[in-house]
């Protein structure tokens, strides 16, 4: 099995070098991935080392596979199978760019980061996935200053765990996993930070909203779901390894909770194709927070009441992590398809996907769209009850300001699911469903980017529908039951005895045996449909009379208006609605400040005078001199 | 106060049609100093059936039409709503689809022939029109009318008035969902639609006026029936008022909705209800020679409240004013038969009326006793206009209510 490992790490080193000539570049990322993927079912039921090299007596680098790794490695190798391969037919938008060389090289740190057994090894491997993102990004040569505020989260992030792994260093003399259990509160806040900061929690998501709308959709897709699901991956596996902690498990769940409001209620407002997605990634990062937060917190309690609801929260957050991961590949590869068809930017020019690009990219975005709003039986619609049923069962913990700040917490994600649907609708009606007023999209080769979002798609419903096999392969058989004359392990039951169940099975069963007689009375009277415009006044609705997107969520931008700081901009013939992300505002006030210093320290030291130069670097010198004092 | 009612222009002459101190006269356009006189000026000279028609464009603004044939739209005209969503960014009126060329109509009829065709240009305010149109042709011809006659005019205009202002109130209330409110007002305009075929022969008072007479005057026992009914009708109406002006939810989706100042009524050229509500007295109640003069109803907020509030006072004043007047009818000693013979076959005038929403003002030309000529200026005109620029920057909630507020109608504004 080391074979496949390595395997997959040279097909992705070789990618990168043949990055010049993109599609072989993509389709050498498309078999390194693939190997990934025997790597991660081969490790769900086998744990092993594959590589190890001492740099000092207690330093390593340590390469090793187990369950944890397993189940992140098939989700995101999934996620990078599809992608490499939309990525042969999008190559031909970006023909002589490094986006390809920043593909593989991202997928390679990402394996590093999954098979990483000791803070060295997951520290190079995020290093690698972060510049590579930044080199994706600025792919297209331009916004070079958003793709910095990405840069500079990701080195914030970077920094979290390089100060989290030196304290364990300190406490421990080691940085090896096994030696997490000895970290102290310190170690366990930088660690999560450092992942949560990945995870674009709120307010850590500031660079994303001038970046994603301009970079490449396979890029926006690779930091959409496999990267923040390496956040996930972090969390999943340092909190069941480190000290409990409660205080800082409720600060997770109400951080988890307040970041799947504020995604939910900025996608709403959102009207670029990419950006209410991007905030949707906030909403399910969010709810995955809390779960995670859950779990440790249950787990920390010895209470037999609760162990069943630790291990379902834990179920909770690896389920919607894997619906994250496949629904949004899912609806950044159908929108990037129809983006590109159009060459727009905006929800509302891209309407009549169905009709005007293609009907997989519609089906794509609809089946997605209809995940993230919980219909089922998605496999979002699964997460998002498990979230939910993880919430309505807080009564069980023994202090009042636990269930205080669950019930909170429940509030807030529930407005957050319904947010979301809100904004999917508005997504799925304009994009996918909307009138094309004719338009016909542009020519593109699509058989590779059809091919990944049908395989994406059927998984989104095959996930939900086979539930009982998808929880049974992330090693949760034992929330699988059966109920009345649904047989075991037909229902998935959120506490025994039973609190709650759902059977996405079952229902699939109903659904289709409702739809039998509509549809054949469709199909028998298909004929005799008669098809009329609709009513509008008497009159055609001409081009500028048609509903647009943005009045859509207008009532919200409105009702809201001091949420969203909702600005009218005015002149005599033209008008224009601006909403604000306030949670921005600490970023910018940040950016501001430094470019003032910026500014203000080439005009003192960097001014061309020999003399100031000489000060700075004494200057320069002085405080390093100083600073290494005080550390040694 | 100096209102233009409209401008004519007959042989490259320009002519300004100006109610003052109760009286209407033209002026001929000697300096500019006179058309800027009036900040609507431009209004009645082009007479566009496109109100407002300037665009908005902006990312997510988009054209809202309401009409011309739609639920909500009650006659054949149609909003043009620039929105991105809920706030109306800018609203013009089309009022193409119910022009019907009224004024050309008129031509090469007789007088009497032309009192049916003044009558249809808008139902509700059939009579106002009849009123205007048949003082207009009185002037030109130079026809003595009979004080009881002139009584009776007024008598039957403030009839009209009733009627309009329940109509409008009830519409008020139905869009606030009031609906106990509008149904009981609705009962009352149905009340009062009896009466007027009790009292004319006609729901809407057609065919009661002539030129210079009336078809017929009511009998003594219609008219004790209708004494003792607006009685009542005022006094279940108050009682309603009275109430309704308690009921904090439908207040607050009238109050502040549709304001206009004082100024912008005026540069709007506003009459009626709709500038009183503004704090402006005008004098179209002192036009004609009542016997007893009405008070001059004033509210000075300029919202749809005050608009209803000026109509609600309107109402129970009228019918103090019908009771009072026909308790002494009886004495009004005239024949309607009688044919009334005009002093000239030929020549030019024009009459002004108080319809429930404002001055209607003719003006006819005459010659060997065919209309040549004919305009016809309403309160509806500049009323769309006015509502139109009210609906700005309010969002679609209050559409209705400030819509309705102003008693506007499409037939009325478009001819």
């Amino acid at each position: 099995m080391i074979n496949f490992f390595w395997a997959s790490l040279f097909f992705f080193l070789t990618g990168a070098l043949f990055y010049k000539k993109s599609k072989t570049s993509y389709l050498l990322a498309f078999v390194g991935s693939v190997c990934a993927l025997v790597v991660g079912i081969y490790a769900l039921n086998h744990s092993e080392q594959l590589f190890r090299m001492s740099l000092t007596t207690n330093v390593s680098i340590t390469l090793g596979i187990d369950h944890l790794s397993a189940l992140f490695i098939i989700i995101a190798s999934i996620a990078w199978i599809a992608l490499s391969l939309y990525s042969i037919d999008y190559s031909v938008f970006y023909p002589k760019s490094n986006l390809s060389l920043g593909f593989n090289l991202a997928l390679l740190g990402m394996m590093l980061v999954l098979s990483a057994r000791d803070g060295f090894s997951l520290l190079i491997g995020w290093e690698i996935m972060t510049i590579c993102a930044f080199i994706m990004m600025i792919t297209s040569g331009k916004y070079y200053e958003k793709a910095y505020r990405f840069l500079a989260f990701g080195e914030l992030s970077t920094a979290c765990l390089l100060i989290g792994f030196a304290v364990l260093y300190q406490s421990t003399n080691s940085i090896t996993f096994d030696a997490l259990s000895r970290g102290g509160t310190v170690v366990l806040i930088f660690l999560s930070l450092g992942f949560i900061i990945k995870m674009d929690i709120v307010p850590f998501h500031g660079w994303m909203r001038g970046i994603y709308g301009e970079m490449p959709d396979n890029a926006a897709a690779i930091l959409s779901g496999p990267v923040t699901l390496m956040g996930v991956y972090g969390l999943e596996r340092i909190i069941p390894m480190m000290p409990i902690n409660d205080s800082w498990n409720l600060v997770l769940i109400l951080l988890g909770a307040l970041s799947a409001f504020w995604g939910g209620l900025q996608a709403v407002a959102a009207n670029k194709v990419r950006l209410l997605p991007a905030y949707s990634t906030i909403e399910n990062n969010g709810m995955i927070l809390t779960a995670i937060g859950f779990y440790a917190l249950a787990q920390s309690i010895t209470n037999p009441d609760l162990r069943y609801l630790a291990l379902f929260a834990q179920a909770t957050s690896i389920i919607i992590a894997l619906s994250h991961t496949f629904s949004k590949t899912l609806l950044f590869m159908s929108l990037g398809h129809a983006k590109e068809a159009y060459d727009v930017h905006t929800i509302d020019e891209a309407r009549g996907v169905w009709s005007g690009v293609g009907k997989i990219p519609a089906l794509g975005i609809v089946v997605s769209a209809l995940s993230f709003s919980a219909f089922p039986p998605l496999i979002g619609y699964v997460g998002e009850w498990m979230i939910l049923e993880t919430l309505f069962q807080s009564y069980k913990f023994p202090n009042v300001s636990t269930e205080f700040i669950a019930a909170l917490t429940g509030v807030l994600t529930a407005l957050a699911i319904g947010l979301i649907g809100f904004a999917m609708i508005k997504l799925i009606g304009y994009t996918a469903l909307g009138y094309d007023h004719g338009r016909k999209s542009r020519v593109i080769s699509n058989r590779f980017m059809n091919s990944s979002e049908s395989g994406m798609l059927l998984l989104v419903i095959l996930c939900g529908v086979a539930l009982p096999a998808v929880i049974t392969l992330l090693g949760f058989p034992q929330l699988l039951t059966g109920l009345l004359d649904v047989p075991a392990p037909f229902v998935l039951a959120s506490n025994q005895p039973i609190f709650g169940v759902i059977s996405p099975t079952l229902i699939t069963l109903v659904l289709i045996v409702l739809l039998i007689v509509p549809l054949t009375m469709f199909i028998s009277k298909q004929k005799k449909v008669r098809k009329v415009t609709s009513w509008n006044g008497g009159l055609p609705l001409e081009e500028e009379e048609y509903f647009t997107a943005q009045a859509y969520s207008q009532i919200l931008e409105h009702i809201l208006r001091n949420v969203y700081r909702t600005k009218e901009v005015r002149t005599k013939s033209r008008s224009a609605i601006e909403v604000e992300d306030i949670m921005l505002q600490p970023m910018n006030w940040l950016t501001h400040f430094v470019q003032k210093i910026g500014e203000g320290e080439a005009l003192v030291l960097m001014n061309g005078r020999i003399s100031a130069y000489v000060t700075y670097i004494l200057l320069l010198f002085i405080t390093v001199f100083i600073i290494g004092m005080i550390v040694m | 106060m100096r209102l233009l009612a409209g401008i004519i222009e007959t042989d490259g002459k320009e002519q300004l049609l100006i109610i003052e101190d109760g009286i209407v006269r033209l002026f001929s356009v000697e300096n500019e100093e006179q058309r800027e006189e009036f900040a609507y000026y431009n209004l009645l000279k082009d007479r566009q059936l496109h109100l407002r028609n300037e665009s908005v464009s902006g990312p997510g603004v988009f054209r809202f039409r309401y009409g011309p044939v739609t639920a909500g739209v009650r006659e054949a005209g149609c909003f043009h709503l620039y929105t991105f969503g809920e706030k109306i960014l800018h609203a013009g009126i089309d009022l193409s689809w119910k022009h019907r060329r009224m004024e050309d109509a008129f031509e090469n009829k007789t007088s009497q022939q032309a009192v049916g065709l003044a009558e249809s240009i808008c139902s509700n305010f059939a009579l106002s029109h009849s009123v205007a149109f048949t003082r207009a042709i009185e002037n030109a011809l130079d026809i003595k009318v009979d004080m009881g006659v002139q009584n009776w005019r007024n008598i039957l205009l403030e009839v009209e008035r009733i009627y309009n202002h329940l109509y409008v109130i009830s519409k008020l209330a139905s869009a606030a969902a009031q609906k106990v409110l509008a149904s009981h007002l609705s009962s009352l305009f149905e009340e009062a639609l009896r009466l007027n075929e009790i009292l004319t022969g006609s729901r809407y008072l057609m065919g009661i006026n002539h030129v210079g007479r009336l078809h017929h005057i009511p009998s003594l026992e219609n008219m004790q029936h209708a004494i003792t009914s607006y009685s009542l009708i005022s006094k279940r109406f108050e009682r309603l008022f009275v109430h309704s002006v308690n009921n904090a939810n439908y207040m607050d989706r009238l109050h502040a909705s549709g304001t206009l100042t004082a100024d912008q009524a005026i540069s709007m050229g506003l009459s009626g209800p709709s500038l009183r509500a503004c704090g402006v007295k005008d004098d179209l109640n002192t036009t004609i020679g009542h016997l007893i003069q009405l008070p001059v109803i004033t509210q000075n907020e300029g919202d749809a409240l005050a608009r209803m509030e000026v109509r609600a006072e309107e109402l129970m004043n009228s019918c103090e004013y019908i009771i009072n007047h026909l308790k002494i009818s009886d004495a009004w000693n005239f024949n309607p038969d009688e044919d009334i013979e005009p002093f000239n076959q030929s020549g030019e005038g024009c009459g002004i009326a108080n319809s429930p929403s404002g001055a209607i003002a003719y003006y006819v030309a005459i010659n060997d006793g065919m209309i040549t000529y004919a305009r016809v200026f309403t309160p509806s005109y500049v009323g769309m206009n006015a509502a139109a620029f009210s609906l700005d920057e309010h969002i679609f909630t209050d559409f209705p209510f400030i819509f309705d507020s102003f008693g506007v109608h499409f037939s009325d504004a478009a001819r």
